[in-house]
C-alpha cells in the first residue's frame, strides 16, 4: 500500500513538471535577455545532471533503462554546427541554435513547447493549437498552424529546422531537403519509453538537450510514484477502444499507458491498432474499458448492446472516457494520461 | 457440370451455403464446442446471458442472417441491374447508389449529426443513396426515354463524384473519426443485429418479390428494348420499378454493412454461366450463389488474422476481381476457339 506521503507526493506531480521546471524556464529566459545562453546552459546541465542521476538508479531495471542510458552517453552542452542522424537514419546538419522551427507533428508542437521559446516557432500544428486535442493550445495561440505536411506550406514559413513524422510522404521531406532546410523525422510514438526518447533526441538537436533531460526525469519520476501506488491490488485487466471497431493492441502508446498505469491490456494478442470483432471483446472480457471522449456514443451503444452484457467492464458499469487529448498524446504529457488511466481503473485513489 | 439438371445445381448451391452458414457459426476467437451451439442459442432464447449464449445469439447468429441478407440483396440488384442495363459490367455501384450512400454516412459522421442516435447515419445513407440513384436516372433520361448508355456515364460521374466528396471529407477528418468513416467505405459486419436482421429481411423480402415478379421481362429485355417494347413491356415503367427497389435494397444494406465490392458483379455473372441467362433460375441462383460469397468471406474475414477483423469488402474484392478477371478470359477464349 503506498504511504499517505507517497500519495500527497503524487498529488504534488498533478501540475505537470511542477514548479521546478517553471523555475528553469524563468531563469533561462532572464539569462538569455543577458546573451549568455551557454552559461546556462551548463548552470542547467549540472543541476539537472544531479536529478537525472537520482532518478535514473531508481529505473536501471526499468525497461526504459536502454533509452535513458543512450541520452547520458552524450555530453549535456552542444556546440552548433550539429550534425546527427535523425530517427529515419539520415543524417541532419544544423548550422546555428535554431530559431525558426517548424513543428509538423502533435507530439513535437508539446515537446518544443516545453524545450524552447515560442517565439522560436514559427510553425505548428492545427491540432496542437485545439484544447480538445493538445495540452498546449493556450501557448500556440498566433502561431501559423497547418493540417496536413505540405512542401510549400513548410517552406513558406522559412523555418531553420523541420520537425516531421515518419508518415510525411517522402517526396515532401525531399522537397524540404532541397530547399536547403534540414528536417529531423521522428519515427515511433508508440510506447513511453519511445516518447521519452523522442524528447531526448528533439532537445539535442535544439539544444536544449539538458531541459530534456529533466523533463524526462520529471516524467520517470511521476511514472515511479503511479507505478509504486498502483503495484498493491490485482492488476485489472484494461481494453482501450475506438470507433468503429478498432482496439489498441500490444505496441500501442495506450498499450503503454494501460501498463504504466497498473492495468494490464485485455486486447494483447492484439499488434497495433487494430479492428475487432464484438465475439473477440467478449472473449478478452477486460474489466475496464476506456474510450475517448468523442466516441462517448459508442460507449453508450456497447453499454446497452446484448452482444457485449457479459462483459465485466459492461456489467459492471465500469466505462470510462478519457479526453481526446489524454488519448492522443505523445508527449510528455503522456504522463497525465497515464496518471488519469490509473485513477479511472482504481489503481490510484481519486 | 453443366449437363446437371436445374434442381441438382440448385442443390449444390443450398448445400454449398449450409457448409458456409455452418462454418460462420462454428468458428470465431471464442472456442464453442459445435454440439454446444445449439444449445447455446436456444439458452440465448430463454434470456440466458451466458457468453456462450451471448456469442452464438446475439453475435454470430445475426452476423449470418445479415451476411446472406446482404449476399442476397446484393447479387439479386446485381442480376437485375444487368438485365435491365443488358450489360453484365452493370452493378449495385453503377448506379450510385453504394457511393451515395456512402456520401450520406460520412457526412453524417464528418458533421456531427450521427452522434444524436445511432440510427442518424443509416437514414442518411439510404436517403443520399437515394438522391445520387435519382439524380443518375435524371441525368440518364432525355426526352422522357431513358437511354442505358447515358445511365452508365451518368452512373460513373456521380459515383465519382460521391468518391471525391468522401475522400475530401475523409481528409479533412481527424484520425479518430476517419477510423470510423472507413468503415463505409470498406465495408464490415460487426454492426449486425437482430434489428439490422429485421431491416434487411423487409428490403430484401421486396427485392426478391419484386425482382421474381419482373423475371419473364428481363428475360424479353436481354433480347434489345425494341424487341421488348414490341411484345408490350413497359420499359419505362420496368426501369423505374428495379431502379427504386435496388436504390432501396442497396441504400439500407449500406447503412448496415458499408460498401461491399464485387458481389453484385461477380455473383450474377458467375451463374449466368452456369445455369444459364433465363431469370426464373437466375434470380434465385444468384440469391444463393451471393449468400454463399458472403457468408465464406465474412469466415475469412473473421478468422484470417482473429481476433483482429479485416474489412468484407477488402475479402470480396480479393476473391472477387482475379475470380471476375479469369472468368472474363476464359470467356473470350471460348469465343476466340468459336470463331
Amino acid at each position: 500500500m503506498p504511504t499517505h506521503v507517497e500519495l500527497c507526493r503524487l498529488a504534488e506531480f498533478f501540475d505537470p513538471y511542477g514548479r521546478a521546471m517553471a523555475n528553469l524556464r524563468k531563469g533561462e529566459i532572464v539569462m538569455a535577455r543577458k546573451g549568455k545562453q551557454i552559461t546556462i546552459a551548463v548552470l542547467m546541465g549540472a543541476a539537472l545532471a544531479a536529478s537525472a542521476s537520482v532518478s535514473g538508479s531508481a529505473y536501471a531495471q526499468s525497461h526504459h533503462s536502454i533509452a535513458y542510458a543512450k541520452a547520458t552517453k552524450s555530453s549535456s552542452t552542444v556546440t552548433f554546427p550539429l550534425t546527427v542522424t535523425d530517427e529515419a537514419g539520415n543524417k541532419v546538419t544544423i548550422s546555428h541554435r535554431p530559431v525558426r522551427i517548424a513543428s509538423v507533428t502533435e507530439g513535437t508542437d508539446e515537446i518544443l513547447s516545453a524545450l524552447v521559446p515560442i517565439k522560436d516557432l514559427v510553425l505548428v500544428t492545427t491540432y496542437g493549437k485545439q484544447p480538445a486535442y493538445s495540452f498546449v493550445a493556450s501557448k500556440l495561440k498566433g502561431i501559423r498552424g497547418i493540417s496536413s505536411a505540405t512542401a510549400e506550406g513548410i517552406i513558406a514559413a522559412r523555418p531553420d529546422l523541420v520537425f516531421l513524422a515518419s508518415y510525411t510522404t517522402p517526396g515532401v521531406v525531399n522537397q524540404i531537403r532541397q530547399a536547403g532546410i534540414p528536417v529531423y523525422e521522428l519515427t515511433d510514438f508508440n510506447s513511453i519509453s519511445q516518447i521519452e526518447q523522442n524528447i531526448l533526441n528533439v532537445g539535442l538537436v535544439v539544444g536544449k538537450e539538458p531541459k530534456a533531460r529533466g523533463i524526462v526525469a520529471g516524467m520517470k519520476q511521476r511514472l515511479r510514484l503511479i507505478a509504486k501506488a498502483a503495484t498493491s491490488g490485482r492488476k485489472p485487466t484494461v481494453m482501450y477502444y475506438a470507433s468503429p471497431n478498432y482496439v489498441a493492441g500490444k505496441n500501442t502508446t495506450m498499450n503503454s499507458v494501460i501498463l504504466a498505469a497498473g492495468g494490464r491490456n485485455a486486447a494483447a494478442a492484439v499488434n497495433g491498432w487494430q479492428p475487432e470483432t464484438a465475439e473477440a471483446v467478449v472473449k478478452q472480457n477486460p474489466q475496464i474499458l476506456l474510450f475517448s471522449q468523442s466516441d462517448a456514443k459508442i460507449a453508450e451503444a456497447m453499454l446497452h448492446s446484448p452482444k457485449y452484457s457479459t462483459v465485466a467492464a459492461i456489467k459492471d458499469h465500469r466505462v470510462f472516457l478519457l479526453p481526446d487529448r489524454d488519448t492522443g498524446t505523445v508527449s510528455q504529457y503522456i504522463v497525465d494520461s497515464v496518471a488519469t488511466v490509473a485513477k479511472d481503473i482504481g489503481t490510484l485513489k481519486k | 457440370m453443366h449437363r446437371l439438371p436445374t434442381w441438382s445445381k440448385m442443390l449444390i448451391l443450398a448445400l454449398l451455403l449450409l457448409v458456409a452458414a455452418g462454418f460462420e457459426l462454428a468458428l470465431g476467437p471464442m472456442n464453442i464446442p459445435v454440439s454446444r451451439l445449439v444449445p447455446a442459442a436456444v439458452l440465448y432464447f430463454h434470456g440466458v446471458r451466458t457468453p456462450d449464449a451471448v456469442v452464438v445469439g446475439a453475435i454470430r447468429l445475426p452476423r449470418l442472417l445479415v451476411a446472406m441478407l446482404v449476399g442476397v440483396g446484393l447479387s439479386l440488384v446485381g442480376a437485375a441491374l444487368q438485365a435491365i442495363f443488358r450489360n453484365p459490367m452493370a452493378d449495385p455501384g453503377i448506379i450510385g447508389v453504394s457511393s451515395g450512400g456512402s456520401v450520406g454516412a460520412v457526412v453524417s459522421i464528418a458533421t456531427g449529426v450521427a452522434s444524436h442516435g445511432l440510427w442518424v447515419s443509416p437514414l442518411f445513407a439510404f436517403f443520399a443513396g437515394m438522391l445520387a440513384m435519382f439524380a443518375v436516372y435524371r441525368l440518364g433520361t432525355v426526352g422522357g426515354k431513358t437511354s442505358i448508355y447515358s445511365l452508365l456515364l451518368a452512373g460513373v460521374a456521380i459515383s465519382a463524384l460521391c468518391g471525391s466528396v468522401v475522400t475530401f471529407l475523409l481528409s479533412i477528418e481527424p484520425t479518430q473519426t476517419m477510423q470510423g468513416m472507413l468503415f463505409w467505405i470498406m465495408g464490415g459486419l460487426d454492426n449486425s443485429s437482430w434489428v439490422t436482421s429485421a431491416m434487411l429481411c423487409v428490403v430484401v423480402g421486396v427485392a426478391t418479390l419484386v425482382f421474381s415478379s419482373c423475371a419473364k421481362a428481363f428475360d424479353i429485355m436481354s433480347l434489345g428494348e425494341e424487341q421488348a417494347e414490341g411484345v408490350g413491356v413497359n420499359l419505362q415503367q420496368m426501369k423505374r420499378v428495379t431502379l427504386f427497389t435496388s436504390a432501396l435494397t442497396v441504400g439500407v444494406m449500406v447503412s448496415i454493412s458499408g460498401v461491399i465490392s464485387f458481389v453484385g458483379l461477380i455473383v450474377p455473372h458467375f451463374m449466368r454461366m452456369w445455369v444459364g441467362p433465363a431469370h426464373r433460375v437466375l434470380l434465385p441462383a444468384s440469391a444463393l450463389g451471393g449468400a454463399i460469397l458472403m457468408t465464406g468471406a465474412d469466415v475469412v474475414a473473421r478468422m484470417a488474422l482473429s481476433p483482429t477483423e479485416i474489412n468484407i469488402g477488402v475479402i470480396t474484392s480479393l476473391l472477387g476481381a482475379p475470380f471476375f478477371l479469369y472468368l472474363l478470359r476464359r470467356q473470350y477464349s471460348t469465343i476466340v476457339r468459336r470463331r
